[in-house]
């Protein structure tokens, strides 16, 4: 099963070892990039510790513990995750006292399990809240049901605020000798120090650009462009990858392509009716995937230049000519340009009214393309 | 048994094992010995230096059943393996930060009534008391000033300024000490003994300086390392396991600035982030390695690098300036930021990189300054450096006579022309400028400013520069006709052309038209990466 999670051969190692010799720490600290598999590596971790089967093969996904706990459901258990839920909404056990708040958490459960790749919103800001953790402490002080060792995985500790996480520390210090804690984050520096010292530190790495290639082809049987080119968006998450693979963002690529053309053509009226499609900040999120495509764009045309095979929008190459022969000083602008959309990127994060900054990148690219 | 982390299996267990707080545990040994306990206690210290460890040894110390109160409990009687245990009905040890409000507190002195079973003291440890709730300090403090008898409570916290400080005045505070490189070393190595692990000392060293102070982290990061099952610690594996950059490394890519090769800095950038390396760890080294050098060319001495390194860093710190160190040094810390909040880490870095192999090419201020004055006739490094007065003397001279030309405008000989050609028109527009100026200034401007298409029989015909010059001057018409008319002793029509699509080229000037013109300031740019706003 740990064959699934690609270009995170390191950490797996590290984990299989253990598993073989033995040797389980207390508390474990995945971190890494966002989307290269921390949790589903910590739920293999999980499932091979606790495996039935008798070959080495563990996990091996079939037998009833791993089958639980590929559900999420096995009693033995306890998964933390950032959400929005409050003291007053759960009891003791953990369990939701409303029913509404359990059928959210049902259908979050759902979607991690069937669909992990999708991101699941909850409708208040969410958070490792105290009640949580103390759940988690009960938990951890009851004997285990049928596992040989009670795991808690804490999705995204960095979600934890310091009352959380100060809470925690006893428990990860020393916890009892029949649990196993793991840690997921992909920001380990905004956790406690006081936290990171008592966790053995397990490192995650962006996935090389041709694994997901490969997975995406494989797995999702795209064409040679789509995957090359989802896999240059992604930055090596193979989360936002697969996400792309799957709700196919070929909207966006139009705009692009539509972006650049009224670029070449300056033609000011029609960008006007372009832009009013980003008025709210509702198409915030499509604005930063056009940005990321325009970043693909750019090295396009440097990749004209130098080295065309390794071009993306190999189904445009015209209008990559077009765009390098309307201002050929690659070398200067290209980079600069990059840097400019990183930080429009990092604006649109900030809240900044997409509307001016789709209008600022319209002048910044006329001005550089006319 | 299962398995226990190193920091769990070697948790100190008796007053010696506690490693470098010395003032503190001599202090403990002494009160122990004179029979002075007080009944409280504040730990304070960074993580992982023996706090919980020591409180825990303390309470041995008093309730060991053999001979206690002594400095050295056995560790094998009953109440010495409970507290081990953390099972003891005596030492009750309590998380102070999910036990933090008014109630938690209600109940624990409660319990204080019931005086002790089979030891001599009640001792209440409260780790991470900082959490505690303001209600919780409050309702303590009574009890803390005059518990019952025979009850002792030892506080340990990492932030000793978020608790009250009336509970601070009613203890006696110890703040411990981060642990220095060569004791945590020392602890390293009679544990790789104990555990039959051989070592090396470099890679010791490496973990120790990791560490940062924590004895907790260094076996942590011990841990890890044998987790990757390896047998043998070597530097080597310190250095993969944990993405420490050699040192080499440093030094090849620094060379490499000084040779102005962006290409090779690149590859070894890549190459370390293939092995796996951590970018901003990374950065880290490389700002500490250029720390070291800056120290070095301060002639201070650095006890950070080893001996081998010091004669080729000597030899690389001659192709550097002060200010250039310094500019990288800046450089990279913008990176770490910029780096911190991209979603294309990578990019970030390579640009930065060659942004730093450009550094050789970049003139200092002072050379800058002498290029423009050299262009210019103007000494500007002088001019900074005259007294001000002087300075406002000479504007005050220039703009006298300035305002003279302006006022006392040369008399131009009107010309005697029948046909108004292009030629004429040039020679005499400063002139007409002139009369325009008294007339109304603005126009003038704007017809300084215009071009002129053609001259097509009586017809001028001229093209402003923007949307606003072709407004004014149309507007102004007849005015500018008048003068026209008076200065050529001619009957002309003026006729104002519709604005050509604004020229970018002079409203943002390229780098190019600034090469062209000012190269030394084109370069400046190009260097700086300034645009123009």
């Amino acid at each position: 099963m740990f064959r699934k999670i690609k270009g995170q051969d390191k950490a797996i190692s590290i984990l299989k070892q253990a598993v073989e010799e033995d040797k389980i720490a207390q508390a474990y600290l995945f971190y890494g990039p966002k989307g290269v598999g921390k949790f589903t590596t910590a739920l293999y971790f999980a499932m091979a510790i606790n495996c039935f089967a008798e070959d080495d093969m563990k996990p091996c996904g079939k037998c009833s513990s791993c089958q639980k706990f590929l559900k999420l459901s096995h009693p033995d258990l306890t998964y933390v995750f950032p959400s929005p839920f409050r003291k007053d909404d759960i009891d003791t056990n953990g369990n939701l006292k409303s029913d509404k708040n359990d059928e959210i958490y049902k259908e979050f459960l759902k979607n991690k399990i069937e669909t992990p790749w999708k991101n699941f919103y909850f409708s208040s800001n969410i958070e490792i809240r105290i009640p949580f953790i103390r759940v988690l402490i009960h938990h951890l002080s009851l004997t285990a049901n049928e596992a040989r060792k009670k795991v808690v995985i804490v999705e995204d500790a960095d979600m934890m605020n310091t009352n959380t996480a100060n809470a925690f520390l006893k428990t990860l210090e020393e916890p009892p000798v029949d649990a196993v804690i793991i840690l997921t984050t992909s920001k380990p520096n905004s956790l406690l120090p006081t936290v990171l010292s008592r966790c053995q530190k397990i490192p995650f790495y962006s996935v090389p650009r041709h694994l997901i290639e490969q997975e995406l082809k494989e797995s999702r049987f795209l064409d040679d462009v789509q995957a090359k080119m989802y896999a240059r968006i992604s930055n090596g998450n193979m989360e936002k990858a697969l996400q792309l693979a799957e709700e196919g963002n070929l909207e966006t690529r139009t705009a692009t392509i539509d972006f650049l053309k009224i670029v070449l053509q300056q033609n000011d009226y029609e960008f006007l009716q372009f832009m009013s499609k980003y008025r709210t900040s509702k198409n915030q999120a499509e604005l930063a995937n056009l940005i990321s495509y325009l970043i693909i764009w750019l090295s396009d045309i440097s990749y004209f230049k130098y080295n065309p095979e390794n071009m993306v929008n190999l189904d445009y190459d015209k209008l990559v000519e077009q765009l390098y022969l309307s201002n050929q000083n690659v070398d200067i602008y290209v980079p600069k340009l990059i840097e400019f959309l990183e930080k429009m990127l990092r604006k649109l994060d900030g809240h900044v009214n997409p509307q001016l900054i789709i209008t600022e990148i319209y002048n910044r690219f006329c001005r550089t393309f006319q | 048994m299962s398995y226990l982390v190193l920091a769990r299996k070697y948790r100190p267990q008796t007053f010696d094992e506690v490693y470098s707080q010395d003032h503190i545990t001599e202090v403990l040994k002494n009160t122990i010995e004179l029979d002075r306990t007080a009944h409280a206690y504040l730990f304070t210290g960074p993580r992982g230096v023996g706090k919980t460890s020591l409180a825990r040894i303390f309470a041995k110390s008093l309730n060991c059943l053999n001979g206690g109160p002594t400095v050295t409990p056995c560790n094998t009687c009953q109440n010495c393996t409970e507290i081990t245990q953390g099972i003891s009905a005596d030492v009750m040890e309590i998380d102070g930060a999910s036990n933090t409000s008014v109630d938690d507190i209600r109940n624990l002195q409660k319990e204080l009534l019931y005086s002790t079973t089979n030891s001599n003291f009640k001792i209440y440890i409260i780790d991470e008391v900082h959490m505690l709730s303001k209600n919780a300090f409050n309702a303590l403090l009574k009890t803390l000033e005059e518990p019952p008898e025979s009850v002792i409570f030892i506080f340990a916290t990492t932030e000793p300024h978020k608790v009250l400080p009336t509970i601070v005045s009613r203890c006696q505070r110890f703040d411990f000490k981060r642990i220095p490189i060569p004791d945590i070393i020392d602890r390293l190595h009679s544990i790789c003994q104990q555990e039959g692990i051989e070592a090396e000392e470099e890679a010791l060293f490496t973990i120790a300086k990791k560490a940062d102070g924590s004895m907790r982290d260094a076996l942590s990061l011990m841990d890890q390392l044998l987790a990757y099952g390896h047998d043998k610690i070597t530097l080597e594996n310190v250095l993969s396991v944990f993405g420490i950059v050699h040192n080499d490394v440093y030094l090849e890519i620094m060379q490499a600035l000084a040779n102005k090769d962006a290409s090779s800095i690149l590859k070894q950038l890549h190459s370390i982030l293939e092995k796996g390396n951590d970018i901003q760890e990374f950065i880290n080294g490389l700002m500490d390695f250029i720390r070291n050098m800056l120290l070095l060319k301060m002639n201070l001495e650095v006890h950070e690098i080893p001996s081998s390194l010091l004669e080729s860093l000597q030899k690389l710190n001659k192709k550097f300036s002060e200010n250039e160190l310094l500019y990288a040094i800046s450089l990279l810390i913008k990176t770490k930021t910029d780096i911190k909040t991209s979603s294309n880490p990578i990019l970030i870095a390579e640009m930065s990189f060659v942004k730093l192999a450009k550094l050789a090419q970049m003139t200092s201020i002072d050379k800058l300054l002498q290029q423009v004055s050299q262009n210019k006739n103007v000494d500007v490094s002088r001019l900074a450096q005259q007294p001000a007065s002087q300075n406002v003397k000479k504007l005050h001279k220039q703009t006298q006579q300035i305002k003279k030309q302006i006022q006392e405008p040369e008399p131009v000989a009107k010309p005697n022309i029948s046909k108004l050609t292009k030629e004429i028109y040039l020679e005499n527009k400063p002139a007409l400028v002139n009369k325009l100026r008294k007339e109304k200034m603005v126009v003038a401007n704007y017809f300084s400013q215009a071009k002129l298409a053609n001259i097509r029989r009586n017809t001028v015909s001229l093209i402003p520069q923007s949307r606003l010059g072709y407004d004014m001057l149309n507007e102004s018409k007849q005015l500018i006709e008048a003068v026209l008319n008076q200065h050529f002793n001619l009957s002309l029509r003026l006729e104002v052309q519709k604005v050509e699509k604004a020229k970018s080229a002079i409203a943002n000037p390229k780098l190019e038209d600034i090469k062209k013109e000012e190269p030394g300031i084109a370069e400046f740019m190009e260097a700086t990466d300034s645009i123009i706003t």
